[in-house]
């Protein structure tokens, strides 16, 4: 493979790990805060990419889509906290996962009926459409490298609000021990409501962001969703630095490992078996990597016990 | 002197409750066993292949019900097993082995040693990672089927034979199979029953509970509950192999995560831990979801948020409506 | 050899602080071997290193001359371990005759049965009826354990630790919680138990644990700072020191 190629494969590798990790970070949070399993992140994700588009097409521009798209996003990530969510933080996983997966079959559904079951695409917005010469032989696009800023961005953000603010210090209290948090006379409704609503606009965000690079269509935060599930397992739940970490690995092995393994399988078996071995072996690598970190270090790789 | 105990402490007699639910599921599995006599008058074959897509579904439902009902194991991989059972299945008759003793023969096989390398890893957690190990798995093989592009890739495959038992064709798609099917699902039924009550079944409901107080009594819960979760798979590949033979198509979807999310749905909507109440899940699901779906073509919209309503409000499961309250079917 | 259960040096930390140190002690055939000591002292967390719920940093655990230091859980009740948790453990949904056969079927052959109707095996019953009634639970067999009283279930964790008649006996202060009248009756049983089953016995009812000690170790800050009769402990200083502070004269 040519160092062109590699460098693309890396680059697209950081910009599906960024996605990714703004996506798990809200998961972990919640998870972490408030030990509540959230199905349901993925059409959060889903619901940012369907606003923006929405939004697109009123007022013509990508920013002030996105702005109003994730002031939506939000918006209706806090309503379902406050109707159904906050009802389940008590009840054992099992309940959750029946309840948000009733979620997903009704807003990917709702989603179909309103904007159709079609594949809708995005422009990418006019000022980073252009690409840039890397080097001889490369021209990336503009777009997929602010993407991958804005997300480094986001982290290092996300981590200083973790560590350094109050309202981070409770966050990290509280995924510690929410009874004992409560108990010094912090609204831990308040708390968990402002992690949770923080959370969905994350992965609105991260929806937004995806649709000019990917295409938008029902269900296309729910496979996402799972790898985001994977993401935080391999950093460890609760904490954000695993979730960036893992997130970045995560997005590399996948994005590397689908070009590379039909390469190697190729070196073994001959080509139409390679094609069908390559991606298929692809596939397992994050989940193999998943079950690798659950077996020798099963608390992740950074674990959130007194660490973010 | 001894405190006098709470007052409304409840006092078991087994046999009792044993007994009625014992009766009830037989007359589940009757009044399916008329099915195909009822539909000759009417409903017709769309009927007949309704009732039988809810026994090939119970089927996986029980074998579910015995790692979440029994052993406290929340598998969200559950439909990998049914789609690998399918796939094995749809790839032998392709491949000409029409013989139904050596297909299931290689459906037990691989769906095993599947169970038994994933549950080996997967029960070395708990809680939530164990959820989404199992998810991940699911995930795994769905893929993994779904890359197969001489057996259909992500457009599935048609099957052009049905397996043959001993000459007959006892699973083609019709009332052989119907028939076929019903006879599984009762050994199915009837086997997850008996497991349950048996030393072995008693070892996985008290893990269920208190895992560590089991392993001081001196039990290695992981073993129980990893031979559980063969078992299961087992039954849940058996279910894939008349998934094939009915809808004589294979697809990775039968695999998918939501798929998995079915069969969870089926398994708590009925009842879980209960003798019946898988089976009855699965029979309501398939009917409830049909139903709406004639109602309208959006029938998620109303599916999903009465989903939400039932785990806030009516947890007991179907089961507890038939039954007195605090007994079990 | 009259010991059934050494402690050798066993050593445990949680993070930098070293719960258990260098702990050594030892259980004679006939004996109720009592500890006892100030809240914080690592007294469960012994129990917990014994039994096998938690893993030993470095010291040997030798039972009946069998060294079952790297044992699991399940090979140490095996190997002949009974014990009872300072926080009610039972099956909750299974009635109080279920929670005690369960226990003696963990010693009664393999449970790999897969047919076959557990609750009707008539000898697990009848080994789990004889330690209820022992226990004076016989009465309440029947009873889903949930709905016990807490002194009932106190009883109900013995029930179930002696009845797969364990070499040794470890009890996690038995009587937390449990009124006057019940704690003298839970004695009285431990005092018949006592000549067939010796005991580790972690308690605070000072009262029990001078009617059944046969010897008594002090453990504070991790370690044991007196072993003797009773009477050798009530009269040592350093006993003293660690219940009463360092200044007692």
């Amino acid at each position: 493979m040519t160092f062109t190629l590699l460098l693309i494969q890396i680059l697209n590798g950081a910009q599906y790990g960024v996605l990714l990790f703004l996506i798990a970070a809200g998961l972990t949070l919640v998870f972490g805060v408030m030990g509540f399993i959230n199905l349901a992140h993925g059409v959060q994700y889903m619901i940012g990419a369907y606003l923006t588009f929405m939004f697109l097409s009123i007022t013509g521009n990508f920013f002030v889509a996105l702005l109003l798209g994730l002031i939506t996003a939000l918006v209706l990530g806090l309503a379902l906290e406050v109707l159904i969510f906050r009802h389940l933080y008590d009840r054992d996983h099992l309940d959750q996962v029946l309840a948000t997966f009733g979620i997903i079959l009704f807003v990917n559904e709702a989603v179909k009926v309103i904007w159709g079951p079609g594949t809708l695409t995005i422009p990418t917005p006019e000022i980073l459409s252009a690409s840039l010469q890397l080097t001889d032989n490369l021209l990336y696009p503009v777009y997929r490298l602010s993407l991958i800023v804005v997300g480094i961005i986001v982290a290092a953000g996300l981590y200083l609000i973790v560590t350094k603010t109050r309202v981070g210090m409770l966050i990290r209290a509280g995924a510690t021990n929410a009874d004992m948090v409560s108990a010094l006379g912090v609204n831990i409704r308040r708390l968990f409501t402002i992690v949770f609503g923080f959370g969905a606009m994350l992965a609105g965000f991260a929806g937004a962001l995806a649709a000019p690079v990917f295409t938008i269509e029902p269900g296309m935060g729910d496979d996402l969703l799972i790898v985001a599930f994977v993401v935080i397992i391999i950093g460890g739940i609760g904490s954000i630095r695993g979730a960036f970490i893992a997130a970045l690995l995560v997005g590399l092995i996948d994005t590397l490992g689908r070009t590379l393994a039909t390469d190697a399988m190729n070196l073994i078996f001959d080509a139409s078996a390679a094609n069908q071995i390559g991606p298929s072996l692809a596939s397992m690598l994050i989940y193999i990597f998943m079950a690798a970190v659950l077996f020798f270090r099963p608390q992740g790789l950074f674990p959130a016990r007194g660490a973010v | 002197m001894r405190e006098l105990s709470v007052a409304g402490a409840e006092t078991l007699s087994g046999k009792q409750r044993i007994d009625r639910s014992l009766l009830i599921g037989i007359c589940i599995l009757a009044v399916l066993a008329l099915t195909p006599f009822v539909t000759e008058i009417a409903g017709g074959n769309y009927v007949l292949n309704l009732v039988l897509k809810a026994m090939i579904l119970a089927i996986a439902a029980v074998s579910l019900d015995l790692l979440i009902g029994h052993g406290g194991l929340v598998s969200f991989g559950h439909a990998a097993f049914l789609g690998l059972g399918s796939y094995v299945t749809g790839i032998a008759l392709t491949e000409g082995i029409t013989n139904a003793l050596p297909v299931l023969g290689l459906v037990l096989l691989i769906c095993g040693l599947f169970a038994l390398i994933t549950g080996a890893i997967s029960l070395r957690t708990s809680g939530v990672y164990f959820i989404m190990i199992t998810l991940a798995f699911g995930q795994m093989l769905f893929f993994s089927l779904s890359s197969l592009s001489s057996y259909g890739g992500d457009d599935g495959l048609t099957l052009w034979d049905s397996p043959v038992l001993f000459g007959q064709n006892v699973f083609l798609a019709g009332s052989g199979l119907f028939y076929s099917t019903l006879i599984i699902l009762a050994l199915t039924w009837f086997f997850v029953g008996r497991l349950s009550v048996s030393r072995f079944g008693r070892v996985l409901r008290a893990g269920k509970e208190n895992p560590v107080r089991v392993g001081t009594m001196g039990f290695d819960i992981f073993h129980y509950r990893l031979i559980a979760y063969v078992i299961a798979g087992l039954l849940a590949g058996v279910a894939g192999f008349l998934t094939a033979c009915h809808a004589e198509f294979i697809s990775p979807s039968t695999a998918a995560w939501q798929n998995s999310g079915n069969l969870i749905i089926m398994v708590v909507l009925g009842g879980m831990g209960t003798r019946n109440g898988a089976l009855l899940g699965a029979i309501f699901v398939v009917l409830i979801e049909e139903s709406l779906s004639l109602i309208t073509h959006e029938w998620k919209l109303i599916f999903g948020p009465l989903l939400v309503f039932i785990v806030l409000f009516a947890k007991g499961g179907l089961v507890s409506l038939i039954t007195r309250p605090g007994g079990r079917a | 050899m009259s010991t059934i259960l050494a402690l050798e040096g066993l050593v445990k930390n949680f993070g930098s602080l070293r719960v258990t140190d260098d702990v050594s002690l030892e259980l004679r055939r006939d004996e109720c071997h009592a500890l006892i000591g100030p809240n914080g002292a690592g007294k469960s967390t012994l129990i917990n290193l014994v039994s096998g719920n938690l893993g030993v940093e470095s010291g040997k655990v030798v039972l009946d001359g069998a060294d079952i230091s790297h044992y699991s859980m399940p090979q140490r009740a095996h190997a002949g371990l009974g014990r009872t948790f300072q926080i009610t453990s039972i099956i909750p949904s299974f009635s109080v005759l279920e929670n005690v056969a369960l226990a003696a079927q963990a010693k009664a052959g393999s449970s790999l049965h897969f047919f076959g109707r557990a609750a009707e095996e008539q000898e697990l019953n009848e080994k789990a009826r004889s330690a209820l009634t022992m226990l004076g639970l016989a009465d309440r067999q029947d009873v889903r354990s949930a709905d016990l009283s807490h002194g009932e279930h106190r009883l109900l964790e013995l029930a179930m630790a002696i009845v797969g008649e364990p070499k040794a006996l470890l009890l996690d202060e038995p009587m937390a919680g449990m009124g006057k009248g019940e704690s003298e009756t839970l004695t009285d049983t431990l005092l018949t138990l006592k000549k067939t089953m010796p005991m580790l016995l972690v308690e605070h009812d000072m009262e029990a644990v001078f009617k059944l000690a046969d010897r008594i170790s002090v453990l504070a800050y991790g370690r044991v700072v007196a072993t003797g009769t009773p009477d050798e402990v009530r009269a040592d200083e350093q006993a003293r020191a660690a219940y009463l502070g360092s200044d007692t004269p």
